[in-house]
């Protein structure tokens, strides 16, 4: 377990790396500076401004004090709120995202898997075909399609909740059910298919002619076997979520870092968008990291390949 | 009882899923409307109507879909969305394909250390959050509409190199293969000749299913300001655009979005179609 648990980990060394390397020199390959202004400085204005921000150096060492400084966490001025670091903008935005996440997580876990659980035991009734007509739809509708549609039928015209903002839960219900329904969703129907296969494996007649009864079998016996291709996918999901949620805090003006790295992005304010893609890659290597270990250690054939 | 070719045996079969038909139907129906869409539709999308801000879908006016919050007329902007939406699906599906295959097939064919290092390349950029690259690409390298679909092309190929590769390492190891190489061909001869072709049915399937992702992403882009740039527009501008003033003009959102989630949804129906008709013994 010790060296599957360290060869894992050594995995994510590089694919950190690429990502910073990619994040770097793609920023320095960008046509055009943070401070292109319509408005032309004078000449020594901006000479000044370079060397505070040491622009003027070479790109090997402009990454080289990169590097040094992501290993410190420090990630950075922000280009364009003087005075404030990569890091505090991190840190006052994260939490926001990272609680709209979990419950969006947590939502679509219970209700798809518990969906597909549905289905797959009523398979090829009209409950599966309609919850997996219902699946393909949440699939293929984006949130961002979602989401305007929740605020005009739950907001504008039937007026339950606010139709954005970051106060109490109320607010919190709309942005969670539009991030999490795309991931409801697809597990639904994860689950369904792997839960079916589980089915109708030979432990589960054996258990069924030994007479025990259905809900006893399905908790006890196919529960998890058919759970763990929803693990596996949980890194995925991950990276979908923190994805999704850019456009959810966007539409519900969510004060979280999906809001700061879409300004950044239009803004063209370098750092941030950097530092967001440098902490949002590196949450979903190791989430990923954390998903693999865990389906080691629920799961024993892995480990021995 | 008269032989049936592989090709003619899967149409049939895609024919007879009564959900992936309709799609295809649905789908090309909409393409077609959309290409239709300056012939069909009596106003311009560019023009004003200063006499109709923001009017509701009135038949008389000759505005179908409405008007948005400048007086354009919504019927010929949804179209003409639908155009650049499909075509930046079509093409940067297209790149995918290409870089794909050719990954694919190499990583497949030559196996050994080769197959093992390219792979090993896909699982690192697999883990990276790719569609912060493509933001960031856009970022970057402005907003050009050829560099939407080459951006998004070029991250979305690792599905169709990893499952063209899985089908070339089994393909690689057949008699017709080995024949070929017996008879000379060189390598890069054999994989275009001999490999590509017997890849066909897994690439459509593969291909269907990237095209709808692709739409997505575009329209995820253009949510965020970050895809075409006005007045060109797409299905995810308007939806943005639709969302800004859903409160006095629903219509501007209702449509485009609907556009764009039925062919979403339809073309996945018939991603999963094709594959079960080309593929009947998978899944």
């Amino acid at each position: 377990m010790l060296t599957f648990a360290l060869k894992r980990l050594l995995s994510t060394v590089p694919t950190l790396l690429v990502l910073v390397t990619l994040v770097f020199f793609l920023l320095r390959a960008a046509p055009g500076g943070p401070f292109d202004d319509e408005r032309a400085l004078p000449a020594e204005v901006q000479a000044q401004v370079a060397a505070a921000y040491h622009l003027d150096e070479s790109p090997a060492r402009q990454f080289g004090r990169y590097l040094a400084g992501l290993a410190q966490g420090n990630l950075g001025p922000s280009f364009q709120y003087p005075g404030r670091t990569v890091s505090e903008l991190i840190a006052a935005g994260f939490p926001v995202s990272l609680q709209l996440g979990l419950c969006a997580m947590l939502l679509a876990l219970l209700a798809g898997c518990g969906a597909g659980i549905l289905a797959a035991l009523r398979r090829g009734t009209l409950a599966d075909h309609g919850l997996m007509t219902l699946a393909m739809a949440g699939v293929s509708i984006p949130n961002f399609v979602v989401a305007p549609l929740l605020i005009l039928a739950f907001a504008l015209a039937l007026g339950w909740f606010p139709a954005g903002g970051w106060d109490g839960w109320r607010s919190a219900v709309l942005p969670v059910v539009a991030l999490a329904l795309p991931q409801v969703a697809y597990l639904a129907r994860l689950t369904r298919t792997s839960m079916v296969e589980v089915m109708a494996q030979n432990y589960i007649r054996a258990a069924r002619a030994k007479g025990l009864p259905q809900r006893w079998i399905v908790v006890r016996h196919a529960l998890k076997p058919a759970l763990m291709p929803v693990l596996s996918y949980l890194g995925p999901a991950t990276a979908q979520i923190i994805t999704g949620s850019v456009v959810v805090e966007q539409i519900f003006s969510i004060p979280g870092l999906g809001r700061h790295f879409v300004q950044g992005a239009l803004n063209r304010d370098y750092t941030v968008v950097m530092g967001v893609v440098v902490f949002y890659g590196a949450l979903i290597v190791l989430f990923n990291l954390a998903v693999d270990l865990l389906y080691g250690v629920l799961d024993p054939r892995v480990r021995g390949q | 009882m008269s032989p049936r070719g592989l090709w003619a045996e899967a149409g049939r079969r895609l024919w007879r899923n009564r959900l992936a038909a309709a799609s295809l139907v649905v789908v090309g129906l909409i393409a077609l409307l959309c290409l239709a869409g300056p012939w069909l539709a009596p106003h311009s999308g560019e023009a004003l109507d200063f006499d109709n801000i923001a009017t509701p879908p009135a038949l008389a006016s000759g505005h179908w879909f409405g008007t948005d919050n400048v007086g354009r007329d919504l019927f010929a902007r949804t179209l003409e969305g639908g155009r650049i939406s499909l075509l930046v699906g079509l093409l940067a599906t297209l790149v995918s394909v290409i870089i794909g295959v050719a990954y694919g097939a190499i990583a497949g064919y030559f196996g050994g250390r080769c197959d093992a290092l390219m792979m090993r390349a896909v699982d690192i950029l697999y883990a990276l959050p790719f569609m912060f690259l493509v933001i960031l690409l856009m970022v970057l390298f402005g907003r050009h509409f050829a560099l939407v679909f080459v951006a998004i092309g070029a991250i979305n190929w690792l599905d169709m190199a990893r499952i063209v590769r899985g089908q070339t390492l089994t393909l690689r190891k057949r008699e017709f293969v080995d024949a070929a190489r017996l008879a000379g061909l060189p390598p890069l001869a054999i994989i275009r000749a001999h490999i590509v072709p017997n890849l066909l049915g897994v690439v459509i399937v593969c291909a269907t299913l990237t095209v709808p992702q692709v739409i997505l992403v575009e329209s995820f882009l253009g949510f965020l300001g970050l895809g075409v740039q006005e007045p060109a527009t797409s299905w995810g501008v308007l939806v943005n655009d639709g969302a800004a003033d859903m409160e006095v003009a629903p219509w501007a959102l209702l449509f485009p979005a609907g556009f764009l989630a039925v062919t979403l949804l339809c073309l996945n129906f018939l991603g999963d179609g094709l594959r079960d008709a080309l593929d009947p013994h998978g899944r």
